[in-house]
C-alpha cells in the first residue's frame, strides 16, 4: 500500500481505517465498557472533556477509547461530533459560589473561612508503584466495590454528609477583600463574553476570550507555557500564592422558552481556582494584591492553576510581551498537534520548488561555491 | 386579530428556507457579488414566496446576526417580525445592524448611516439588500415591462475586481443620488458597505464595495 | 462504523447525484457563518476575514479551512474534483473528497470539465478553467508576513494601512544576498493593488493562472481560523522588482515521462540512473497520454 503518490487512494484508505478499526476492537482481551473508562480513567475522561469543550463523561469514554488513549485525538472526536450539533440556547450566567465542593484547599491560609477539605486526591499519596497481580487486584476491587454499595444504600435516606455551607464555603477573596488587600477590578457592567467559537480571538480581546481560550487547551501546552515562563529564557511570569483551590459541582441554568424562568438543566463539574498574585511593579498598588482565576471541566488542577497564574499574568503583562499572544494562539491541543503532524502529508511540490530555488542560487553565483566554509 | 395572526404566521412558514434552498441563494449571491453587474435569478420558488429583496436574509441570516427590515411592503405584513421569527436573527436599527434590507425606498442619507466597519475590521462593514422595481442589464433601451414604461430610472456603469473591463447596468427604482452615496460610502475602502440589487422579478445583481460606480445615464419619470 | 461501512461502491456517479451516506459534518449556523464569511472575502479581495472556524474529520493544517467552504458553497447538484499536490488519488484528497460527497450528495470527478468545485491542496490543475468553477484552495499558512513579523496586532496593522515596507525590504534582502528572490511556494502577491496574500504553497508556476482568472478562488484557513478570495477578473500580481523577472519553477529539458509535456508543471522521480518527471497534475497527464494513445 503506498502513500503519497497512492494509487488506489480509496482503496489504501479503507484498507487502512478497516486495519485500524480491526484491530481497536479485536484483541484477545474483554471489550472495554463506557462506564470503566469513565469509572477507572476518570482523569483522563476529565481532561478530554476539558479539551474537547463537551461535558458528557460517556462521550468522552468512547472517544477516548475509539482513539486508543490518545488524548488529543479523542478531544478532535469530540469537537468535531460538537461541529455538528445546532446550537440551542445560552445558558444564564452562574455564580461561582454555586459551586458545591468536593474538595477544597487555601494554601494561603492555615485556617481559612470554611473548610479545608482535602478530597480526593493523590497529592499527598506515596508515588509508589502498586505491583499487585491482576486477580488480587480484582479480588480486593470487588470487595470494596460491595462494601461501598452497602454503605450507600444505608446511608440513603438520611442527610449528605457535611453541612450545605461547608460545602459552599465562603471564597477567601471575600475575606481579603475585607481586609482590603485586593486590588478591585470588578466591573457594573456586564459585558458579553468572547465566544472562541465564532470568533478567533487575537492580542486585544477581552479577558473572556483568555479564559475561555485556556479552558480548553491542552493541558500540557499550559503547564509548559507557564513552566517556561518561570524558569525558562522567558521569564515572564511569578509564581502566585494558590487562594483556592476547588473541584466540585456547578449548575447549568437555561431560560426556559415559556415561563422565562432559569431552570437548572444539568451540572457540571468542574475544578476552580483563585490566585493571589504580589504586586510588585512601579505602576501598580504596591500595597495590595491581585487575582488570578482558572476554571475547566473535570478535575484537572494543574491545568487551572496554571490557567490562574497565565491569567492575572497577562493582565498584568498588558500586551508589552508576547505572552498573551502564545496563550491565545498556541495552546490549543487540536491547532499544535494538528499543524505539527501535517508534515506527514505529501510536500513534493513544494520540495521540488525549494530545490528549483536551490539550483537558481548556485546558478546566481557559482564563483562563491568555491570559497572556504 | 386572527385575520392578522394567521397572515403572519403563513409569511413565517414560507419564510423559512430549507437547507438546499439556503444554498442555492449562497450561490446566487456569491455569484452576483464575484462578478458585479451580471444578472443572476434568484430561484423562482423561493422568490414568488417572499418579497423578492428579504431572499437573501432569509438563506444567510441566524441567531447570530443582527437585521434591519426598513420600509412598507405591499403585502402589508411586518416582514420585520416575520425575519425575526423566521430566521432567529436579532433586530437591530439600520445604522447598526449587520445586514438590512430596503424593500421600498431609500435616502442617500440612509447609505451614509450604515455601518461600515474599518480598516482593521472590515467584515463588520454592513450587507444591504436594496430593492428595486426593475433591473436591466445594458443602457436600458431595451423594452421595459409594459407595467410602467416610462418609470424613472438610472444606469449606472461598474467597474473593479469581477467586472473585466466595464459592465452597466440600469436600475428603476433606485435614485442617482443614493448611488452616489454609496460611492462616497465606499470611497472609505476596506470599509464599506456590499449592496445587492434585487428586482420584484427576482432578478439580482451584485455590487461589492470594491465597485467603483459612476451614474452615466438617468431619467425622471415620464421620461423618454 | 467506518466510512467504507456507509459508502457506496466508488463507482462514476450518474448526474442525478449518490444518496447522502453520512450526516452533515456542520449544522446549518455554521454553514450560513461561513457563506456570510466567504462574502466579505469576495467583497474585499485578499483581506484575511476571522470566522469561527470549526473543528472538522481532518485534523487541523490536513485541510479542514477548505473542507469548510467546500462544504459550505457545494449543492447536491455540484460535481467536486479533489486533489494534493495535483493528485486525485493521494490519501489525504480521496479522503476530503468522500467526506464531501458522502455527506452532501455531490457527485465526484477527477476532470475539471466535468466539475464545478475544485478543492485543491497545493496546485491548480493544468485545464483552462471555466467562470462557472470555484476553487478552493486549502491553507496552512494564510499570513504572508509572517516572516517579517510576528506580533499579530503589527501583522493586523501592516494590512489595514497596507504598510508592506517590511515585505518589500525582505525579498530586495533576499535578493542582494541570494542573487535571486528565493520565495519558493507560496509566493506572496498583491491583490487588486492592495493586500498581500500568501498564494498557499501553490507553485510559482500557478501564480499567473490567479491573475485576471474567469474563476473565482477561495482560500480556507482552518486552522488559523481565517477565509480570503480572489475574485475573477482581478489583478494578481506577484511581488517583485521592475528589474528582477518573476521566475516560475522550470528545468530546462525536462519533460513528462508519461505524456512528453514540458508545458505542465513537472516533479521529480529521483532513481539510481538519474531523475524522471512527471506531471504533477496526475489527472490531465493520464488525459493526455490516452489522447496520444488515439493518435
Amino acid at each position: 500500500m503506498g502513500y503519497a503518490a497512492a494509487r488506489g487512494g480509496l482503496d489504501a484508505i479503507t484498507a487502512a481505517e478497516q486495519l485500524v478499526r480491526t484491530l481497536r476492537l479485536a484483541a484477545p482481551s474483554d471489550w472495554l465498557d463506557g462506564d470503566q473508562i469513565v469509572e477507572r480513567l476518570r482523569l483522563a475522561v476529565d481532561r478530554v472533556m476539558g479539551e474537547g469543550g463537551i461535558w458528557d463523561e460517556q462521550l468522552a469514554a468512547m472517544a477516548l477509547r475509539q482513539a486508543e488513549g490518545d488524548l488529543i485525538e479523542a478531544a478532535h472526536l469530540l469537537r468535531s461530533y460538537r461541529s455538528t450539533l445546532p446550537r440551542l440556547a445560552y445558558s444564564e450566567p452562574v455564580e461561582a459560589d454555586d459551586l458545591t465542593v468536593l474538595r477544597r484547599i487555601v494554601p494561603a491560609f492555615r485556617n481559612p473561612p470554611g473548610p479545608q477539605l482535602l478530597g480526593r486526591t493523590s497529592d499527598y499519596t506515596g508515588r509508589l508503584l502498586e505491583l499487585i497481580d491482576d486477580d488480587r487486584a480484582r479480588e480486593e476491587a470487588d470487595k470494596l466495590t460491595a462494601a461501598r454499595r452497602e454503605r450507600v444504600r444505608a446511608a440513603a435516606g438520611s442527610a449528605p454528609a457535611g453541612t450545605r455551607d461547608e460545602r459552599r464555603p465562603q471564597r477567601l477573596m471575600t475575606l481579603l477583600r475585607d481586609m482590603d488587600l485586593l486590588v478591585d477590578r470588578r466591573r457594573d457592567d456586564d459585558p458579553e463574553p468572547f465566544d472562541i467559537t465564532r470568533v478567533p480571538a487575537r492580542p486585544g480581546a477581552p479577558r473572556s476570550a483568555r479564559l475561555a481560550t485556556m479552558a480548553r487547551a491542552e493541558t500540557g501546552a499550559l503547564v509548559n507555557l507557564w513552566y517556561r515562563n518561570i524558569l525558562g529564557p522567558d521569564g515572564y511570569l511569578h509564581e502566585i500564592t494558590l487562594g483556592e483551590v476547588r473541584h466540585g459541582w456547578l449548575p447549568v441554568p437555561v431560560v426556559h422558552p415559556h415561563t422565562g424562568h432559569p431552570v437548572e438543566v444539568g451540572r457540571v463539574r468542574v475544578t476552580e481556582v483563585e490566585a493571589i498574585e504580589d504586586l510588585d511593579g512601579l505602576e501598580e498598588d504596591r500595597t495590595r494584591f491581585d487575582v488570578g482565576y482558572g476554571l475547566c471541566f473535570g478535575h484537572n488542577e494543574r491545568k487551572a492553576i496554571a490557567m490562574a497564574n497565565l491569567d492575572i499574568a497577562c493582565d498584568r503583562d498588558a500586551g508589552r510581551s508576547a505572552l498573551e499572544q502564545s496563550v491565545l494562539l498556541t495552546t490549543d491541543g487540536l491547532d499544535a498537534a494538528g499543524f505539527l503532524e501535517h508534515l506527514k502529508l505529501p510536500h513534493y511540490v513544494t520540495f521540488r520548488s525549494m530545490v528549483e530555488r536551490k539550483m537558481a542560487v548556485r546558478a546566481a553565483r557559482p564563483a562563491l561555491q568555491e570559497e572556504p566554509s | 386579530m386572527t385575520t392578522v395572526s394567521h397572515d403572519l404566521a403563513a409569511a413565517i412558514v414560507a419564510a423559512r428556507l430549507d437547507p438546499n434552498e439556503s444554498q442555492v441563494v449562497f450561490r446566487r449571491l456569491l455569484d452576483a457579488l464575484a462578478r458585479p453587474g451580471r444578472m443572476v435569478w434568484l430561484p423562482a420558488d423561493v422568490a414568488r414566496r417572499v418579497p423578492p429583496a428579504l431572499v437573501p436574509i432569509l438563506a444567510l441570516c441566524d441567531l447570530e446576526v443582527t437585521c434591519c427590515v426598513a420600509g412598507d411592503h405591499p403585502t402589508g405584513v411586518d416582514w420585520a417580525e416575520v425575519v425575526a421569527v423566521a430566521t432567529g436573527a436579532r433586530r437591530g436599527e439600520a445604522h447598526e445592524a449587520a445586514w438590512v434590507v430596503v424593500l421600498s425606498s431609500s435616502s442617500p442619507h440612509d447609505v451614509a448611516q450604515l455601518r461600515r466597519g474599518t480598516a482593521l475590521a472590515p467584515e463588520q462593514g454592513t450587507r444591504l439588500v436594496h430593492a428595486c422595481r426593475q433591473l436591466h442589464v445594458g443602457d436600458g433601451e431595451q423594452p421595459w415591462s409594459s407595467d410602467d414604461p416610462l418609470e424613472a430610472h438610472v444606469t449606472i456603469e461598474l467597474r473593479g475586481p469581477g467586472v473585466p473591463d466595464r459592465r452597466r447596468i440600469t436600475v428603476a427604482g433606485i435614485k442617482a443620488d443614493v448611488f452616489e452615496a454609496l460611492s462616497q460610502v465606499n470611497e472609505s475602502f476596506p470599509a464599506g458597505v456590499d449592496t445587492w440589487l434585487v428586482a420584484d422579478s427576482g432578478a439580482l445583481i451584485g455590487l461589492p464595495r470594491t465597485t467603483q460606480i459612476t451614474v452615466t445615464a438617468q431619467t425622471r419619470r415620464g421620461a423618454h | 462504523m467506518t466510512l467504507a461501512d456507509v459508502l457506496p461502491e466508488a463507482s462514476p456517479t450518474p448526474s442525478g447525484g449518490v444518496p447522502t451516506s453520512l450526516p452533515p459534518l456542520l449544522d446549518e449556523h455554521a454553514k450560513r457563518e461561513i457563506r456570510r464569511t466567504i462574502l466579505t472575502a469576495v467583497a474585499v479581495p485578499g483581506y484575511q476575514v476571522p470566522f469561527g472556524s470549526r473543528e472538522m474529520p481532518v485534523a487541523r493544517g490536513w485541510g479542514s479551512g477548505g473542507l469548510q467552504v467546500t462544504l459550505a458553497v457545494v449543492g447536491s447538484g455540484d460535481t467536486v474534483k479533489v486533489i494534493d499536490q495535483g493528485d486525485d488519488a493521494g490519501v489525504n484528497a480521496v479522503n476530503l473528497r468522500r467526506l464531501i460527497t458522502a455527506s452532501t450528495g455531490a457527485n465526484e470527478s477527477t476532470v475539471p470539465e466535468e466539475s464545478t468545485i475544485i478543492q485543491s491542496r497545493h496546485r491548480i490543475p493544468e485545464d483552462e478553467l471555466r467562470s462557472d468553477h470555484i476553487v478552493v484552495l486549502q491553507v496552512p499558512v494564510p499570513e504572508p508576513l509572517r516572516g517579517v513579523e510576528r506580533d499579530q496586532r503589527e501583522l493586523a496593522r501592516m494590512h489595514a494601512e497596507a504598510d508592506y515596507a517590511k515585505m518589500w525590504v525582505s525579498l530586495y534582502e533576499d535578493k542582494v544576498r541570494n542573487g535571486v528572490i528565493t520565495q519558493t511556494t507560496g509566493y506572496p502577491c498583491l491583490v487588486d493593488g492592495r493586500y498581500v496574500i500568501a498564494t498557499t504553497p501553490i507553485p510559482r508556476w500557478d501564480i499567473p493562472r490567479l491573475h485576471q482568472a474567469p474563476f473565482l478562488t477561495l482560500f480556507g484557513a482552518g486552522r488559523e481560523k481565517r477565509i480570503y478570495a480572489v475574485p475573477p477578473h482581478t489583478d494578481v500580481e506577484p511581488l517583485t522588482f521592475t528589474d528582477v523577472p518573476f521566475e516560475v519553477e522550470r528545468t530546462p529539458g525536462a519533460t513528462c515521462a508519461t505524456c512528453g509535456s514540458d508545458r505542465s508543471f513537472l516533479v521529480e522521480v529521483p532513481a539510481a540512473t538519474g531523475s524522471r518527471w512527471v506531471c504533477s497534475d496526475s489527472d490531465w497527464c493520464r488525459r493526455r497520454q490516452k489522447a496520444q494513445g488515439h493518435d
